[in-house]
C-alpha cells in the first residue's frame, strides 16, 4: 500500500521522477481546484465582456468555422513526419561512426542492413506520397 | 537492470525464421500499396484482396509450421509463448475475415483500395507484434501502428458524416489513451530500471536492482512501490481504453455506431485480443512484486465490476444493434478482466511449480475466452454486415422468414454470447466457465457472483434480439432500402467465401465449446509441447 | 571563459525570448522564437545532452515551428488590434505575475535539483566520465543493438502515418469526382 512513510522512502537514483510525480499532482490538484472552487465562490452576474468565449484575451474576431485549404495541412504534416525521420537517422549515424563500435566485427554490416530497411520503408512512403500527388500543389 | 558503462556495441542475435510472420505482414502491405500505384482503380480491387488474404493465411500458417519460437527471442524483445502465438492467430484470422469483407464494401463505398489493404496488414502487424511483445518500447510502438491504421480504417468512408465523428473521437481518445500509456511505461522503468518484462519479473522477484558503480561496485536500489503502481495504474488506463472497459468505454458506442462493419469488427475483436494479450504479459511481470497485489486487487476489480455491470445494464436500453454490441463488448472485456484479477491475486497465494501451473491455467482460460468472443463478434458483426440495414432493428424483424440461414448465425453467435445456463455446449459457455472456475478457486466468489449475475441480465438483450427475428413484419419490410443506397444489402451470392467463413465461426463456436482442449492443445503444440 | 559562454548564451535567450512578446509582427515575432529554442538546444548541449539538443533543434526550431508558421498563414496576418478597455491594464499586472513565477520557479529549481549530491547520480555521472562515452553514444549503440526493434518500427509507424494523413485529407475521391458527405446515418 502507498503509505506516507514509503513516500518518501525514496531512493536517490529515482529522484530523477520524484519532480514528474510532484509536477503530476500539481497539475491534477490545479485542475481540481480551479473546477471545483469556481463555482463555489462565483456570484453569477453576466456581462457582455463575461459571457464573450474566451480566445487570448483580445477581442474575438470573425467566426472560428474558416475554411481551410487542406493542402496547407498535408504538407505541414510530411514535412514533420520526414523530419522526425532525421532524428532517427542521426542515432543511427551516430552509432555506426562511433569509433569503438565501428571496431566490433560485423557491427557496421548490421547497422547497414538496419539502414536499408529503414529508409526503404520510409521511400514506400515517398513514392506513395508522390504517385498521390500529394506532394502536387494544383 | 541498468547497463554497464560504457555501451558496448555488438550485433544482435535476429531469429530469422521467428520473423517470417511479421515481415510477410510488412511486405505485404507494401507490395499492396505497389500493386495499387502500378494497376490503378480497377486492376487494384481486383488483385488487392487476394494478395492481402494471401499474406494473412501464409503469415497464419507460418505459425503453424512452428517457425516461430516458444520462448523469448530477438534479444528478449519478444515472448512468442503458447498463449502469445494463439493470440496473434486469433488476430490474424480476424483481420483476415475483414479482407473477405473488403471487396463488397470497397465497392459499394467506393473506397481507395490501395490504402484499405495495406493499412489491414499494417493493423495486424502491430496487433501480433504487441501480442508477443516482452518489452514495453515494442508495445508502445506496435500499438500505435495498429491504433493509427484502425484510426484511419474506422474513417476511411470520407463520405459518412458518422463515420468521420467516429474517426475523430476515436483518434482524439486513443492518443489521450497514449500518453497515459507512456507515463506509465516511465515510471516502471523508473521502479524497476529495465523495460524488458521478464527481466522486470526477475528484479520484482528479488526486490531490488543492482546497480553497478565505479570500480565494479553493485549497490542494490530497493524497488519503489509507489513506482510500481504509479506505472502500473497509468499503463492500466491506456490499455483499458482500447478494450473499452469502463468508465473509459466512451468512445465505443459512437465509434461501433459510425465506422464501417469490417473495420468496426477489427476494432472489436483483433484489437482487444492484442491489448489484452500484453495485459496478461505485463500483469504477471508485475504481479511478483509482493506488495502488488494489495493495491492492483482494488483498480482491477473496479474495473472489471463496473465494466460488467455497466455494461451489460446499458446495453439493454440500446435501440441499435451497433450500440447494443459495443455496450456487450464493454461487458465481455469486463468478464476477461476477472482472469486479470486472478493473475494479479495469485502469486500472493502460492509459489514455486504450484504457481507456474495456475498461471498457465488462468493463461489458458483467458485465451479460450478470447478466441471465443472473437468468433462469435466475427459471426455476429458478419451476419449484421451482409444483410444489410446498418444496425437498426428494424433489418433483424421478421429475418427468420426472408432469410434464415443468416438468421440461424445470428440467433447461435446470441446464444454463445449470453454464454450461461441453458448454452453449454457454445464456447461462450466454455469460456466463462473457465475464467469464473479460477475466480472462484482462487477466493473471488463475489466477483464470480457478480459475473453471473451481469450474464443473466446479457441473456435479456441478446435473446431480445433473437426474439425480434422471429418477429412477423408488421405492414411491409420497412427494412428493405432502395438498391444503391448504403442501407442496401450486400449481394452474398458471389462472395462464397463470405459464407465459408460465416459457417466456419458457426462450427467453432460448436467445436471450441464442446473440446476446449483442442484449442489449448493447438497453443502448446505451436511451442513444441513446452508448457509455458 | 566558460563562465563568459554560458552567460552570453543565457542573455540572448532571455532576449530573444522577449522578442517573441515584444514584436508587434507576428513573423518577426515567429522568427524571434526559432532562434530562442536554438539558443535552448545551445544550452542543452552545454549541459552535456546533445541528444536532446538534438530534438530541439529538429522538432521544435523544425516541426513545431512549421505548425506555428501554418496558424500564422490560416489567422492572414491582420493588423494587430488594441486590446479592449479592460485588458489595457493587464500587460503591468501579467508581467509582474511572470517575474513572481520565475522567483517561485527558481526557488524550486534550487531546492529540489539536488540530482548531483545524491550519491547514486555522482556515481553514474563518474562511471559516465570513466568510459568516455558521451550519453548520445550510448544511447545511439543501445538504439542499434538491444533495442533494433523498436528503432525499426518507427519506421513502419511513420509510413502509417504518411499514408493515414494523405487519405484523411483527399478531396477527391477513386474515380476523380469531389467527396461530399451522403446524408447516410450510419457507416457501411
Amino acid at each position: 500500500m502507498i503509505t506516507p512513510s514509503n513516500l518518501l522512502a525514496y531512493t536517490p537514483i529515482e529522484q530523477a521522477y520524484l519532480p514528474v510525480l510532484v509536477m503530476l499532482v500539481i497539475a491534477l490538484g490545479f485542475c481540481a481546484v480551479v473546477l471545483i472552487l469556481s463555482p463555489l465562490i462565483m456570484k453569477g452576474k453576466p456581462s457582455d465582456a463575461k459571457l464573450e468565449p474566451y480566445e487570448c484575451g483580445i477581442p474575438t474576431v470573425g467566426t472560428a468555422r474558416i475554411q481551410v485549404f487542406v493542402r496547407f495541412y498535408l504538407v505541414a504534416l510530411l514535412f514533420l513526419l520526414f523530419d522526425i525521420e532525421i532524428v532517427y537517422i542521426i542515432i543511427w549515424a551516430l552509432a555506426m561512426t562511433h569509433a569503438e563500435n565501428a571496431q566490433v566485427p560485423g557491427f557496421v554490416a548490421f547497422s547497414m542492413i538496419v539502414m536499408v530497411f529503414y529508409v526503404v520503408v520510409l521511400l514506400v512512403g515517398l513514392l506513395y506520397e508522390w504517385k498521390k500527388g500529394a506532394l502536387n500543389w494544383n | 537492470m541498468d547497463s554497464s558503462l560504457p555501451v558496448q556495441a555488438y550485433v544482435p542475435e535476429i531469429h530469422p525464421t521467428g520473423l517470417i510472420p511479421f515481415l510477410l505482414l510488412l511486405l505485404g502491405g507494401i507490395a499492396c500499396l505497389v500493386v495499387d500505384a502500378a494497376t490503378g482503380k480497377e486492376g487494384s480491387r481486383r488483385y488487392l484482396p487476394w494478395i492481402a488474404g494471401g499474406t494473412l493465411l501464409a503469415s497464419i500458417t507460418c505459425f503453424f509450421l512452428r517457425l516461430v519460437p516458444g520462448e523469448v527471442f530477438l534479444e528478449d524483445t519478444f515472448r512468442a509463448d503458447a498463449f502469445g502465438q494463439l493470440a496473434s492467430i486469433i488476430i490474424l484470422a480476424s483481420t483476415f475475415v475483414m479482407t473477405t469483407m473488403g471487396p463488397s464494401l470497397v465497392r459499394r463505398r467506393n473506397l481507395p483500395s490501395g490504402e484499405f489493404y495495406t493499412l489491414i496488414l499494417f493493423a495486424s502487424l502491430g496487433m501480433t507484434l504487441l501480442a508477443i511483445s516482452n518489452e514495453l518500447l515494442t508495445a508502445f510502438i506496435s500499438l500505435e501502428v495498429f491504433a493509427l491504421s484502425l484510426y484511419v480504417l474506422v474513417g476511411i468512408d470520407r463520405r459518412s458524416r458518422k463515420a468521420a465523428e467516429a474517426c475523430f473521437k476515436y483518434f482524439v481518445l486513443g492518443a489521450f489513451a497514449s500518453a497515459f500509456l507512456v507515463f506509465g511505461i516511465a515510471f516502471l522503468y523508473g521502479a524497476a530500471h529495465t523495460t524488458f518484462l521478464t527481466e522486470m519479473a526477475e528484479v520484482f522477484r528479488q526486490g531490488y536492482v543492482e546497480s553497478v558503480g565505479p570500480e565494479g561496485a553493485v549497490t542494490e536500489i530497493p524497488v519503489n512501490t509507489m513506482y510500481v503502481f504509479v506505472g502500473f495504474a497509468f499503463m492500466f488506463v491506456g490499455i483499458c481504453f482500447k478494450l473499452s472497459l469502463a468508465p473509459f468505454h466512451m468512445w465505443a458506442p459512437d465509434v461501433y455506431q459510425g465506422g464501417n462493419m469490417p473495420a468496426v469488427m477489427v476494432v472489436a475483436t483483433a484489437s482487444k485480443v492484442a491489448a489484452f494479450a500484453f495485459l496478461v504479459h505485463l500483469v504477471e511481470a508485475l504481479s511478483y512484486w509482493q506488495g502488488f497485489a494489495s493495491g492492483a486487487v482494488y483498480i482491477v476489480t473496479a474495473v472489471a465490476v463496473v465494466s460488467m455491470l455497466w455494461g451489460n445494464l446499458a446495453a439493454l436500453v440500446q435501440t441499435n444493434f451497433r450500440r447494443m454490441m459495443a455496450f456487450s463488448s464493454v461487458a465481455h472485456s469486463g468478464y476477461m478482466t476477472v482472469g486479470i484479477l486472478v493473475l494479479v491475486a495469485l502469486p500472493g497465494l502460492m509459489s514455486g511449480a504450484e504457481l507456474e501451473a495456475g498461471q498457465l491455467l488462468i493463461r489458458q482460460a483467458v485465451i479460450l475466452y478470447m478466441a471465443g468472443y472473437t468468433v462469435m463478434n466475427i459471426l455476429a458483426f458478419g451476419v449484421a454486415y451482409y444483410i444489410g440495414g446498418g444496425g437498426h432493428m428494424a433489418a433483424y424483424r421478421g429475418l427468420v422468414y426472408r432469410r434464415p440461414l443468416p438468421a440461424a448465425g445470428m440467433a447461435i453467435a446470441m446464444f454463445s454470447l449470453v454464454g450461461i445456463g441453458f448454452t453449454p455446449p457454445t464456447i461462450g459457455f466454455m469460456g466463462k466457465f473457465y475464467i469464473f472456475k479460477e475466480a472462484v478457486q482462487v477466493g473471488f466468489v463475489g466477483i464470480a457472483v457478480i459475473a453471473l449475475l451481469a450474464s443473466v441480465i446479457s441473456a435479456f438483450y441478446y435473446l431480445n434480439l433473437v426474439v425480434t427475428m422471429f418477429m412477423r413484419a408488421e405492414t411491409k419490410p420497412a427494412e428493405a432500402p432502395l438498391a444503391g443506397t448504403p442501407e442496401a444489402p450486400v449481394q452474398v451470392g458471389g462472395e462464397l467465401l463470405a459464407r465459408v467463413v460465416l459457417v466456419t465461426a458457426c462450427v467453432l463456436i460448436f467445436v471450441f465449446g464442446i473440446f476446449p482442449q483442442l484449442f489449448i492443445g493447438l497453443g502448446e503444440t505451436l511451442v513444441n509441447g513446452a508448457v509455458r | 571563459m566558460f563562465l563568459l559562454i554560458y552567460s552570453t548564451l543565457f542573455a540572448l535567450t532571455v532576449v530573444f525570448a522577449l522578442g517573441v512578446l515584444v514584436f508587434r509582427n507576428t513573423v518577426k515575432s515567429a522568427i524571434s522564437l526559432v532562434f530562442t529554442m536554438l539558443c535552448i538546444a545551445a544550452n542543452y548541449l552545454l549541459m552535456r545532452q546533445e541528444f536532446v539538443a538534438f530534438i530541439q533543434v529538429i522538432v521544435y526550431a523544425g516541426a513545431i515551428m512549421v505548425v506555428f508558421l501554418f496558424v500564422i498563414m490560416l489567422l492572414n496576418l491582420r493588423e494587430p488590434e488594441s486590446p479592449a478597455w479592460y485588458l489595457r491594464g493587464m500587460r503591468y499586472w501579467g508581467g509582474a505575475l511572470a517575474f513572481l513565477f520565475f522567483f517561485v520557479l527558481a526557488w524550486g529549481i534550487q531546492v529540489f535539483s539536488v540530482a548531483d549530491l545524491t550519491p547514486g547520480a555522482a556515481a553514474l555521472e563518474e562511471l559516465r566520465r570513466e568510459s568516455g562515452q558521451a550519453e548520445v553514444t550510448q544511447l545511439a549503440t543501445l538504439m542499434v543493438t538491444r533495442y533494433i526493434v523498436p528503432f525499426l518500427l518507427t519506421s513502419v509507424l511513420l509510413l502509417v502515418a504518411v499514408i493515414g494523413a494523405i487519405v484523411m485529407a483527399r478531396r477527391k475521391d477513386e474515380d476523380g469526382r469531389d467527396i461530399t458527405f451522403d446524408e447516410d446515418e450510419e457507416g457501411a
